[in-house]
């Protein structure tokens, strides 16, 4: 079956490296949805959201719309939006693709989800590591702003909205929504508890909706569209199409846009991106970014929807799809998250900043030729004690994260980690004694 | 990395300032800070810009007038800037360059584009070459998983690297 | 008014309490770490983790709102799983240094180890380092090591000190309290960081090393640097105060007190304590019997009559006050005073008022009477005699130059003083509020009891016995044997003190019957 592509959020984007300017967005029709959208009601906007059933395409899959009724009425405090742009998952590049290429795109869909619950003021927080997209965004926001688009008066409406760009500065935990409330407000990234929902306290104590930068983008499409045309693509599990970054072992890395009931996973992998490199075998692949369970090689025909992938064992989350092939070691493939989870710890709850380490060590020493067998199943129990879905025992899911791959890789890699335990270690960390100092590796702390 | 060991004060307030005084800066920031509603909502593009404009690091003085600027205890900036990777409290090279080092640039080789680095440089990851033109990073991530392996050499993007081209394109800068 | 069931007890609590409120006034103790009633709430310890009906996951019950019908359970598997999870980890880092930790023994990781931990541990990596023996000022001692980050002396320092003078630097599990670069704690009650501190890791340069704690006698008394009158628990061992800390009172000082107020104790091993009685012979005090002494004070004081001048210290006890107002009455004297005094004051604790007991004056009538003067007279009138109950004039020379041409001058005090030393002509040793019972009003009109923590040195007596044997020798009057008497005594006569009982007052003191203005509506 031939590779379906879908051109939505990405119609008329220039290649990558490039923005669409306000007039070539105008050109093709930019800027309809909004003036649209302001001769509709708030309440119509958030009614063709909820109808659209668009997700949150940030990883967690909450309806959008319904989110945004949980705005609590006439409080006398300002409603806030925050975009999370903040596009830190390993693994995952797809909301780059938006900001930096058709930034235009998420203005205009912030400013109409801004009038929908009630705000005048949207961040968009952007990671200090995509300079490329926040210089974009910032272009695009004053020519915005000097067209009338933003400011004091949106298109002649006498409505004021402003959209501000908010830069990051190295935190994967501000890609938590409540932690990036944090960093907004100018402190350490750090995870809010619940209650109170941000909703009714987030930014600055006033209510706050957070949607990912996806999400957004597809709010001006279905006010563009409306929502039945809108729902034309994907299913009733996912409606609206999906873009997906695919990376790792595989011939030609790339993103692409997808009607996610149409296309599984094992296309993404060897029609999308060509298949696996080298003419080698798939050996596993995680679907949704670095958080979920990686599948092994016989579950990849599912559609790439919520609901499916779930289904297969693991989740769609946001759509970085991280394929590895049959020599990889899946010891050296964990310790790689691990060490990513513990450095990005933020070191507020107990179980998160204190276990994230533990892990990391326990994989390390399986990983350098120390590991006794019994460290396999203590890895296991290491990643229960730490918590897991639905644990409850962190603040927020940055433990469970780490969790999630530790679980899975042990429960369909287990051979990998009795072999290094046997062997003496990874075979990617032998080959690497062999020729530089023992131990080294990038990152280690 | 920022979070390594806390820089002694007393020897890093020796240092001179680089850059325009704070007050050249409020020109800048001022309008930075009208997009908050409250004063400290401005920490980090405030932060930025102090950095960018004086030297890449924020001076112990930088970070005294940050505080009194933004009407928030130096503790809190302190606490802010340890927290953020790309905040450096200690001096850097001119440029910074952060190497992925997350899976999918794992998977395409990154290890021994790092290796290359450390060894055509003699410096571990972290340091500052001797000529303090740059200091070369892990980074976690940098989403540019379609150019694996890749780095970010301060605000450009160099992807699909092999040990040679990176220090290629680091050399082509200098 | 939200009705819940927690481990099979079903209470009604108040809207907007919280489950470990309400397991806590139910009597039922959910492991806590970061939360602490006096401040907000950070759930960052995870510890006081507790299964709820319907929800899937285990909730904190620091930030859970009660709600009606929902039953909650500390101590089902799960719950306490989770718990254990949460303990383990807490240790992995921590540094096993007990037998040489200042904590040990107050140690909240030490007390829900032993309850709910596990008893080994599988982790066996070397463990996270950080900074040890960090001075955060010369009262507050810091070790990273030991800190498990639960925030309460970053919030202590915001919420309630209301200087933000600590945050947390770096990230992660490097993540580390810290004052600024350079800097130091600063705020005036920077020391409750210490008690608020669930373990080692922030310890007091004052009792640091001093002593375990389970060898210190603790006596809940009440401070007497200010007339606030915060609660404190006294700590001491060799019949020596070791440390002061404050103690829960709602109605005064919450869980807090001033750093000045925990240094109150410093004199009370001073070399220039009064161990004996002394009469002034020749012109140098010598020692003497209390016989002797109490007999010359007499005498000089019915020699003074109605031309006597008392000082009677703000200091001293409600009881004592009596006392000593009873004299003076039998004396005939108008002229009674209290010397002001000074202590820094704010807006939170600390009154301005160094005397911990001028309520009590006031409502005793220590001031001059009809026709009588007071301290700012010394000087521009001459006194036939003067008697200083627990004070001196040190700190006013011209008053002190006028006193010591009194003919005659009666000086009751715990120390040596420059008033001593050049006016007296009878001194009788007395004791500090360290080692006597009795009560004190403090500036809102709380009675509270201050409780005796050591004995005094030497043959020094108590105030109040003192002054009951001044009264027996000039008035016949019953000398009373214990403070208590003095209290039964006193609340018999004075309005204000009316049905209060002795041991009634409780921990929390009570309020002093003030009397109600002319017309006020109850």
């Amino acid at each position: 079956m031939p590779a379906v592509e879908v051109s939505r959020l990405l119609k008329g984007a220039p290649p990558v490296g490039k923005r669409q300017t306000l007039d070539e967005y105008r050109a093709a029709g930019g800027y309809e949805a909004l003036r649209k959208g302001l001769g509709m009601t708030p309440e119509q906007i958030t009614q063709a959201v909820i109808d659209s059933g668009v997700r949150g395409r940030g990883g967690a899959g909450f309806p959008a719309g319904r989110k945004w009724t949980f705005v609590p009425k006439n409080t006398g405090k300002p409603v806030y939006l925050a975009v999370n742009g903040d596009e830190s998952e390993p693994g995952c590049f797809k909301d780059r693709q938006i900001m930096e290429r058709v930034p235009h795109l998420l203005i205009e869909g912030a400013i109409l989800a801004c009038r929908a619950i009630g705000a005048q003021t949207a961040y968009i927080y952007v990671r200090g590591e995509y300079p490329s997209c926040i210089g974009n965004l910032e272009a695009a926001v004053e020519e915005a702003r000097a067209a009338g688009i933003l400011g004091s008066d949106v298109l002649g409406s006498g409505w004021r909205c402003d959209v501000w760009v908010h830069s990051g500065a190295g935190a994967y935990i501000c890609g938590e929504e409540t932690g990036m409330l944090s960093s907004i407000e100018g402190g350490r990234g750090y995870p809010r508890i619940k209650p109170p929902f941000p909703a009714v306290e987030g930014l600055w104590r006033s209510p706050t909706i957070i949607n990912n930068v996806e999400t957004i983008a597809n709010v001006t499409l279905i006010v563009r569209d409306g929502a039945d045309a809108w729902k034309s693509a994907g299913d009733a599990d996912t409606p609206g199409t999906r873009l997906v970054g695919i990376s790792g072992h595989v011939v030609r890395p790339c993103h692409v846009e997808i009607d996610p009931a149409k296309t599984t996973l094992r296309e993404l992998i060897y029609d999308h991106a060509g298949g696996i490199w080298k003419g080698r075998k798939l050996k596993a692949v995680i679907p949704g970014g670095s958080s979920v369970p990686v599948l092994p090689a016989t579950q990849i025909d599912v559609p790439f929807t919520y609901g499916a992938v779930k289904a297969a064992g693991s989740l769609a989350g946001a759509a970085g799809v991280i394929v590895m092939d049959d020599t990889t070691c899946m010891v050296d493939a964990l310790l790689n998250l691990m060490e990513f989870y513990h450095h990005e710890s933020c070191g507020q709850c107990t179980p998160c900043r204190e276990g994230t380490g533990w892990l990391e060590k326990l994989v390390r020493r399986i990983w350098s030729g120390g590991g006794k067998p019994e460290d396999i199943a203590l890895l296991d129990r290491v990643a229960d004690t730490v918590g897991g879905a639905g644990a409850g025992k962190t603040i927020c899911f940055l433990a469970d994260s780490a969790v999630m791959p530790t679980k899975s890789f042990l429960k369909h890699f287990r051979a990998d980690f009795e072999r290094a335990v046997a062997e003496g270690g990874s075979p990617v960390w032998k080959a690497r004694a062999s020729r530089r100092k023992p131990a080294a590796h990038a990152g280690a702390r | 990395m920022s979070h390594a060991t806390r820089p002694d004060p007393a020897e890093l307030a020796k240092l001179p300032v680089e850059g325009p005084s704070f007050d050249e800066l409020r020109a800048k920031l001022d309008p930075v800070v009208a997009r908050y509603p409250a004063r400290a909502g401005a920490m980090l593009p405030v932060l930025w810009v102090v950095q960018r404009a004086r030297g890449g690091w924020l001076h112990p003085q930088s970070i005294r007038e940050v505080a009194d600027y933004l009407h928030v205890p130096q503790a809190h900036v302190e606490g802010v800037i340890t927290f953020y990777t790309m905040f450096k409290d200690h001096p850097v090279g001119r440029e910074v360059v952060m190497v992925c080092k997350t899976l999918s640039c794992r998977l395409r080789g990154a290890q021994d584009v790092i290796d290359a680095l450390e060894d055509r440089y003699g410096i571990e990851m972290g340091g500052t070459t001797a000529d303090r033109r740059f200091t070369i990073e892990t980074g976690e991530c940098l989403g540019l998983c379609d150019m694996a392996p890749c780095m970010l050499v301060g605000k450009d993007r160099f992807g699909d690297l092999t040990p040679e081209s990176a220090v290629k394109h680091l050399e082509e800068r200098r | 008014m939200p009705k819940l069931t927690i481990d099979g007890k079903t209470m009604e609590v108040p809207k907007g309490a919280t489950v470990i409120q309400a397991a806590r006034a139910a009597g039922i103790e959910i492991p806590h770490y970061c939360w602490h009633p006096g401040l907000s709430v950070a759930g960052n310890c995870r510890i006081c983790l507790v299964e709820v009906e319907g929800m899937p996951t285990l909730q904190i019950a620091c930030n859970l709102l009660c709600a009606d019908n929902m039953v909650v359970r500390t101590q089902s598997e799960k719950a306490k799983g989770g718990r254990a999870d949460v303990m383990e980890l807490l240790l992995i880092n921590h540094p096993l240094d007990c037998p040489i930790c200042d904590q040990a023994g107050e140690c909240k990781l030490q007390e829900y180890s032993f309850r709910i931990g596990k008893d080994r541990s599988s982790f066996d990596f070397p463990k996270v380092h950080k900074p040890k023996h960090v001075r955060f000022s010369d009262k507050v001692m810091f070790d990273a090591e030991r800190c498990i980050l639960c925030t309460r002396c970053v919030r202590f320092c915001a919420e309630v000190a209301k200087r933000d003078e600590l945050d947390i630097v770096n990230r992660g599990d490097r993540n580390e309290i810290a004052v600024k670069r350079g800097g130091e704690l600063e705020n005036d009650y920077q020391m409750n960081v210490i008690d608020v501190c669930p373990v080692g890791a922030l310890t007091s340069m004052d009792f640091r090393f001093k002593s375990r704690v389970w060898f210190l006698e603790n006596a809940k008394s009440v401070c007497s640097g200010c007339s606030r009158g915060c609660n404190v628990t006294v700590g001491s061992r060799w019949n020596r105060v070791l440390r002061v800390i404050p103690r829960e009172n709602p109605h005064v000082n919450q869980w807090w007190m001033c750093d000045a107020g925990r240094f109150t104790y410093k004199g009370n091993d001073a070399d220039t304590r009064l161990g004996a009685p002394m009469i002034r012979k020749n012109g140098a005090l010598a020692e003497c019997s209390w016989d002797e002494a109490l007999d010359a004070a007499a005498k000089g004081l019915r020699d003074a009559g109605a031309d006597l001048l008392a000082l009677v210290s703000g200091r001293l006890t409600n009881e004592e006050m009596w006392l000593a107002k009873d004299v003076l009455a039998h004396l005939g004297t108008p002229h009674r005073d209290v010397k002001p005094r000074a202590f820094a004051k704010d807006d939170f604790l600390r009154t301005g008022d160094g005397n911990p007991n001028s309520r009590g004056a006031a409502l005793l009538g220590i001031a001059p009477g009809t026709g009588g003067s007071g301290l700012t007279s010394l000087g521009s009138r001459a006194f036939r005699g003067a008697a200083l109950f627990g004070e001196d004039l040190d700190d006013r020379p011209e008053a002190l130059e006028a006193l010591s041409k009194c003919g005659f001058v009666l000086v009751v005090g715990s120390h040596e003083t420059e008033t001593s030393r050049r006016a007296a002509h009878v001194v009788l040793p007395g004791v500090t509020p360290f080692e006597k019972d009795g009560t004190y009003v403090n500036v809102s009109g709380r009675v509270q009891r201050l409780a005796r923590s050591v004995i005094a040195p030497g043959e020094a007596w108590p105030d109040w016995k003192i002054l009951g044997a001044l009264r027996a020798r000039l008035t016949g009057a019953p000398a009373p044997r214990t403070p208590a008497d003095a209290f039964a005594e006193m609340c018999a006569a004075s309005p204000a003190f009316s049905g209060l009982p002795w041991n009634g007052l409780g921990e929390h003191g009570a309020d002093a019957r003030t009397p109600e203005p002319a017309g006020a509506a109850r």
